[in-house]
């Protein structure tokens, strides 16, 4: 297959080359020659300025452009950009560094950020492509671990966005999240997070927002009940399985019988929780 | 004529949305590692297999690491010393190297009266029926965590009190690369690039910044009254 050039950058891939002139790659690589009809007529709309308002009414004009009748050029418009360094072509593993770790993303400025996101969706879209001709082919995509520490670059930078733009929010409005909301009961008596919507009026001139059910009735009460009894008794089946399901481990793991529950632990583990996070903000203030 | 993926896509299984979703009460994990087909194989949705009962152990009550040498206490190959090659946690399963070894043979073909090729295999070890040596006296030993003066969370042997060092493979990162050995490729950034920090916070948001940067001006908009409920 050595005539053959794998343009996917897979060792033994049946390439879409061996079509000839006919295939997409032969286009790719070839010399792309246009030929255009000289002169042509140009459609122009001149930019709208108060002098031209004042003089005439037509503000659409019909200019002649005289153009080139040949014009040839050996490019790719860009598509290699899709595909890897020649050089890995046909590689079993292709070396790399590590993923962009979020400490280090958080020393880069806005602009860095910006451009390195551009960076990596290319990057990112050569390995899909791969990617997808291996799956193609039948065959191993080479290091397909790029792939996964591209992806985590790429949430890396946008979790170091989000926290800016979150503190820079903060300190503005006050608020962390981007859109405000509150905890509402439904009509069923069922609490719902509701995230607010710009309203161009306010709460008391929009009828049709005040004509809709904020509350439940008072007969939903003895179902709130009912759903609560339900819940409940699901709570106390599952704590009673894991109880038989302790005694059963202790049967057969006779030392687990010096340690504590599951559960005793994770009211523990609770606790401390609660105590770190109120230290926490101790220590803030 | 459809095209090749498309051809491929029709000579594959389609599945429901059910059983394409369905996470059984109970996985069992075995050698296979879970993804692979062997692991499909052993949790068929349609052969519920019986669950086997692992004993709990903490992530800090488990001592053994990848790539020390232990001791087997129980067995068939009971005394003999050997390096962890690869822990199941699912299961509290160790293997040791050439250890506890069964042959089997691959590639047989009783069609044409070939036998196959045999080859050892490796079975798994219990983490109770293993224990970890004490490089002073190469002997098995009770290990626990403890301090050192500087600070350092190190395991060490109960009964002569000798550290026991991490093992090289524990540390080793899953790709493969030693920072310390590694050279950089031409589309990675040097570490001194990627460490120099560049950010000066300011009070602009991120769209600002980018505006001014490239030069572009915010039209001039009359602010518009919104309310939020």
């Amino acid at each position: 297959m050595a005539a053959c050039v794998c343009r996917s950058g897979l060792p033994n891939s049946k390439g879409i080359f061996e079509l000839g002139k006919q295939c997409l790659g032969a286009r790719l690589l070839s010399r792309s020659i246009t030929v255009m009809s000289s002169p042509q007529r140009v459609f122009q709309r001149q930019p709208v300025t108060p002098s031209l308002m004042s003089q005439s009414t037509a503000l659409q004009t019909f200019t002649v452009v005289h153009t080139k009748t040949l014009h040839t050029s050996s490019s790719y418009q860009g598509a290699e950009e899709f595909f890897d360094d020649p050089k890995n072509w046909g590689e079993k593993t292709v070396k790399h560094g590590d993923a962009w770790a979020l400490d280090q993303l958080r020393q880069k400025s806005n602009v860095d950020l910006w451009k390195l996101w551009y960076v990596l969706l290319k990057e990112r879209n050569m390995l899909l492509t791969l990617e997808q001709e291996a799956h193609r082919q039948v065959e191993r995509m080479p290091s397909e671990e790029r792939l996964d520490k591209v992806t985590e670059s790429m949430e890396n930078l946008l979790e170091v966005l989000l926290e800016r733009e979150k503190a820079l929010r903060l300190l503005k409005t006050g608020r962390e999240e981007e859109v405000p909301g509150k905890f509402l009961f439904n009509v069923f008596g069922q609490k719902y997070y509701r995230r607010f919507k710009p309203y161009p009026m306010p709460v008391w001139m929009n009828t049709s927002f005040n004509k809709r059910y904020w509350t439940f009735p008072t007969f939903v009460e003895y179902y709130i009940r009912l759903r609560e009894e339900k819940h409940q008794k699901r709570q106390f089946a599952q704590a009673h399985s894991e109880r038989r399901w302790w005694a059963k481990m202790v049967e057969k793991f006779p030392n687990l019988r010096d340690q504590k529950t599951p559960w005793e632990e994770r009211e523990e583990k609770k606790q401390r929780d609660k105590e770190q996070r109120l230290r926490e903000i101790e220590k803030e203030y | 004529m459809p095209r090749l993926t498309q051809l491929l896509a029709m000579a594959a299984r389609t599945w429901t949305k059910e059983e394409a979703e369905y996470v059984p009460k109970y996985i069992r994990y075995g050698m296979n590692k879970p993804g692979s087909l062997g692991h499909k194989m052993a949790n068929n949705p349609n052969r519920p297999r019986k669950r086997v009962w692992v004993e709990p152990i903490k992530d800090e009550n488990w001592m053994v690491k990848k790539g020390d040498i232990v001791q087997i206490l129980r067995g068939r190959d009971e005394g003999k010393q050997g390096k962890v090659v690869q822990i199941i946690r699912e299961r509290n399963w160790v293997v040791v190297e050439g250890l506890n070894c069964h042959y089997r043979y691959i590639g047989k073909n009783p069609a044409k009266d070939y036998p196959g090729q045999m080859v050892r295999s490796e079975g798994p070890l219990m983490y109770r029926e293993v224990a970890l040596i004490d490089p002073s006296d190469n002997e098995p030993a009770e290990v626990e965590w403890r301090f050192t003066e500087d600070g350092e969370k190190v395991r060490v042997s109960t009964r002569t009190g000798r550290i026991i060092p991490i093992p090289p493979e524990e540390t080793a990162r899953e790709d493969g690369i030693v920072p310390e050995a590694y050279n950089e490729t031409a589309k990675d950034t040097i570490s001194a690039e990627a460490t120099r920090r560049t950010y000066i916070p300011s009070l602009a948001s991120f769209e600002d910044e980018i505006l001014t940067y490239v030069g572009i001006k915010k039209p001039e908009m009359k602010p518009v009254r919104f309310f939020w409920y």
